[in-house]
């Protein structure tokens, strides 16, 4: 069931109505209910997958506590504890391995093996990749992680725990909550509040906008530069991928907003998971913008155990180079995306590399580094860094990629901007009109959270009639402009795939 | 605490009035305007009519409804929309009748050869937007759409269509804001001529046998309206289609003994006297000129079986159907004088509400099709060329000149040249 589906605008409301008729002690089961529902719209056969990894991290908090519990020595607890910790990795990785990297792997042992003239290894797993696989075995992990750490208690109550892992707003694309938050907001009663509603819904609303009207559009021309790179060159390469990147985060930023008003309305808070992203001055800045729960999630159960940055440099360098590296094959299985982490993670080792000398440097030019025209080439410089890396991520092969780089920089064609080729990409003028204006919206929208402006407090203390104009311009603007309805095919979101 | 949340509850059932109220406005402005041109007329009124004709693009190219009125004093209205198959014909009289019943229901026969309830996804399914449009929101077309469509987004589609006309974005001119409706009563004209003169119809008796969907539906038509005692008639317009279709309409002969009801096969009747050559638009259809004749014809009928008569009407309504003509033949004489090519504009002439005098340049060898059609134009006097020239104002070169008038009133309509088949 697709956020901008018929299906989801029918069943949200049901099950926020039901919520808050049901008495607050059983509202969890309810809401378990509906989640369970809402991934088996997708595949009923692939629940059995949620619920292995739900019992098996569940038992393994469980397992952990208990041995913590026991009189027995301290190494003794801390290496039953490590054995529960890492039989929980062990199985919900194996899942994970076996759904999304099995057939990547053998792939790639039979080309090492053909260049060796070895025999090919057959077996193949042709499944359907379960959807959000990736981030709900995240999320459980980090609950086995944070009982180990003796961050939580052990959840005793199984299908409150259930709903942690499987809460239908954040399921299958995030953002990865972490057991303190949000399993300790699942014990808590909800009543109905208003305000809180009402601010969920307008947080739904811009993500729909962020989806419908932006990210669906850009898709056009996205889709049809990079799935016939050879029928274009240089400056499609350049707008195209300037535009995947409004794409990607329109689309997955706008997945989150929803998910984030839609729990907000029925009274849980979940964590931002996109913070201005484009309006980083470094690449490094960049991550702790974008996806702050992966980036997040990496930082506290991978980075920080690899030793972080206390071990010297060349460690930390090390270190991040295996977080991104790692973030790639978590993004899919596919070497375009273990390239683009890596490229991520080599721009901010070098970005860090380099500081003192930059510093240096423009000490002695005397550059005026917080000035407002440094700080918008400092963000002008970092969105093309990071726009060149999402030029692996959408490419549909490595090949391809470099393709698109090189034709970049080596055959350039300017007018395309002049003489209404571009009109010939999927959008009319009229449409290319309209997204210009939407992406002033949203650049508008990002400048002003970047500057500590809440929006919805700006618009909730204006006068009845204006706070109606805004709502109502807002939902009619998204109905008429967005991209949906009858000739529509209904484009999950790209980071469902994940 | 109990003020405040009032308060809130009352807030909220306003502003979601509100927000339905601006959406029905900008739906109102996003819609195609084609159905609601061609049927709100019929839904804002139902009751207005004596005889509905359900069916589809045979149907609405086969009668003249404004024609019935002058001719026959007959209230009627076209319910038919293109590629309208007999289950959506059925239920279109369902939800019709929820709001009036006519005396008499003439129901087109194409499509009953098909197997499937709707037309296969594609330009056909949004052609069912045309019929669909106008119905308005009522339990019946929620049934309607529940037995047509499969999926809930489909269901939803031709429940809500703003789902497909929000993209009309791009599109929206003045007109979708002041829409005009049409003046025909349900009906469309076409003046292209499509030449059929080698069509070999088979033989009436040549039927089919088994039963279809289409056949099915028909059925219930037909159930339905000897439920309401309305008198339903069957029938088939001429068309030149393959033996298949002309089999599946001859077997509705079967359908007519069966319940008792007449079925007007018109391709086999030969007072109709259709010319293959001039009276087609295309395989499937008639032009203005065939149009006038099956009108005729059904007209004819019509007043044979049933009692039709200006007299038993309130003069309102009389006044209403005289206007509505008015209104008609200023729109003809638009038509008329929009013509380039001679054969539509001879097709005009032939209207008897026009008179006509028309030059033909001495030596001209006008085509078999034109022939016929001058032979058609029905008030018509021949004459020289310094007396064209004296009406039109001046000299000319031309095959053709025509000075045409009002047949009631003499006021000149359109005064036109033709060179070969082109118009100067």
């Amino acid at each position: 069931m697709l956020f901008n589906s018929i299906h989801f605008l029918i069943f949200f409301p049901i099950v926020v109505f039901l919520y808050f008729l049901i008495p607050s002690k059983a509202r969890y089961l309810w809401l378990l209910a509906a989640s369970y529902y809402f991934y088996m719209c997708w595949n009923v056969t692939y629940v059995l997958l949620l619920l292995f990894s739900t019992g098996v991290t569940y038992l393994s908090g469980w397992a952990i506590e208990y041995a913590g519990n026991r009189p027995w020595d301290g190494r003794k607890i801390q290496t039953y504890k490590k054995i529960f910790v890492a039989g929980s990795f062990f199985l919900n990785l194996s899942l994970l391995f076996l759904f999304k990297y099995f057939d990547f792997a053998i792939e790639n042992i039979n080309r090492i093996l053909a260049r060796c003239n070895l025999a090919l290894l057959s077996p193949s797993f042709d499944v359907i990749l379960p959807v959000g696989i990736s981030f709900y075995i995240f999320q459980a992990l980090s609950y086995t992680m944070d009982v180990y750490r003796g961050e939580i208690h052990a959840e005793k109550n199984f299908l409150k725990y259930a709903l942690f892992v499987s809460f239908f707003p954040q399921l299958v694309a995030g953002p990865i909550e972490r057991s303190k938050n949000l399993l300790t907001q699942i014990q808590k009663e909800h009543p109905f509040d208003f305000e809180r509603m009402r601010a969920g819904l307008f947080i739904m609303v811009w993500g729909y906008f962020q989806k419908l009207v932006l990210a669906d559009r850009i898709a056009v021309i996205v889709d049809t530069v990079y799935n016939h790179p050879m029928d274009y060159r240089g400056c499609h390469f350049i707008l195209a991928s300037a535009l995947f990147a409004i794409q990607i985060y329109c689309d997955f930023s706008g997945y989150s907003m929803i998910a984030i008003g839609a729990a907000e309305i029925m009274g849980f808070h979940l964590m931002d998971n996109f913070d201005c992203p484009y309006l980083a001055k470094t690449v490094e800045e960049f991550w702790r913008r974008w996806h702050i729960s992966l980036t997040s999630w990496f930082r506290d159960y991978l980075y920080i155990p690899l030793g972080g940055n206390r071990r010297g440099k060349l460690r930390k360098y090390l270190n991040v180079m295996v977080v991104f590296l790692v973030s790639g094959l978590w993004h899919g299985a596919q070497w375009t995306f273990v390239i683009w982490g890596g490229l991520n993670g080599l721009f901010q080792v070098i970005g860090s590399a380099t500081k003192g000398a930059r510093e240096k440097i423009a000490g002695r030019l005397g550059l005026h580094t917080e000035s407002i025209g440094h700080r918008c080439l400092k963000v002008v410089c970092t969105f093309i860094l990071v726009d060149l890396t999402w030029v692996f991520f959408r490419a549909n092969s490595v090949d391809d990629a470099l393709y698109i780089l090189r034709s970049m920089f080596t055959a350039p064609n300017p007018w395309i901007f002049f003489d209404g080729s571009l009109y010939e990409l999927g959008l009319s003028q009229r449409q290319f009109g309209l997204l210009l204006f939407s992406i002033g919206i949203l650049i508008a929208g990002d400048v002003l959270r970047y500057r500590g402006v809440k929006v919805t407090e700006v618009i909730f203390r204006q006068d009845l009639w204006c706070r109606w104009l805004i709502y109502i311009a807002a939902v009619m603007f998204i109905l008429v402009f967005g991209v949906w309805g009858v000739g529509y095919d209904a484009q999950a979101f790209v980071y469902f795939q994940f | 605490m109990k003020s405040v949340r009032l308060k809130r509850i009352t807030g909220t059932i306003c502003f979601i009035l509100l927000f339905c109220f601006v959406f029905h406005c900008v739906a109102h402005f996003m819609e195609r305007k084609d159905s609601m041109e061609q049927f709100s007329e019929f839904w804002s009124d139902p009751a207005g009519y004596d005889v509905w004709f359900l069916g589809n693009s045979h149907m609405y190219r086969g009668v003249l409804p404004m024609e019935l009125w002058k001719e026959n004093e007959i209230r009627s209205y076209v319910l038919a929309s293109s590629g309208c198959r007999p289950s959506q014909m059925y239920w279109t009289l369902v939800n019709a009748l929820d709001y009036a019943k006519p005396s008499v229901l003439v129901v087109d026969c194409y499509h009953i050869q098909h197997d499937l309830k709707i037309q296969e996804a594609g330009d056909g399914r949004q052609q069912m937007h045309n019929g669909f449009d106008a119905i308005p929101l009522s339990a019946n077309k929620i049934r309607a759409v529940m037995d047509l469509f499969d999926t809930t987004e489909e269901r939803l589609e031709y429940l809500f269509p703003f789902s497909v006309y929000h993209n009309r974005w791009e599109e929206i001119e003045r007109g979708d804001f002041s829409p005009n409706y049409t003046v025909q009563k349900g009906c469309k004209i076409s003046t292209v001529v499509k030449d059929l003169s080698g069509y070999k119809l088979i033989d009436e008796s040549d039927m089919i046998a088994e039963e279809t969907i289409g056949y099915l539906y028909m059925r219930k038509i037909i159930e339905l309206c000897q439920a309401n005692d309305i008198a339903v008639i069957l029938e088939a317009l001429p068309c030149c289609k393959g033996k298949e279709i002309q089999r599946a309409l001859n077997g509705v002969a079967r359908l007519s003994t069966e319940y008792g009801v007449p079925f007007l096969n018109m391709s086999y009747d030969d007072t109709l006297r259709i010319d293959y050559q001039t009276d087609f638009k295309d395989v499937g259809h008639l032009n203005l000129s065939g149009q006038r004749k099956t009108s005729k014809y059904i007209g004819q009928y019509l007043n044979d079986h049933f009692q039709f008569s200006k007299n038993s009407l309130p003069e309102r309504e009389i006044a209403k159907w005289d206007n509505d003509y008015l209104a008609y033949t200023e729109k003809k004489a638009a038509w008329l004088r929009g013509q380039t090519r001679l054969s539509a504009y001879l097709m005009w002439l032939g209207d008897e509400g026009f008179t006509c005098e028309i030059y033909q340049k001495e030596g001209t060898s006008p085509t078999p099709a034109v022939s016929k059609l001058l032979d058609a134009v029905s008030e018509k006097q021949f004459i020289g060329k310094e007396e064209a020239a004296a009406q039109i104002g001046g000299n000319f070169d031309g095959d053709y000149a025509f000075i045409v008038r009002h047949a009631a009133t003499g006021e000149l309509v359109d005064t036109a040249i033709f060179e070969l088949e082109k118009r100067k």
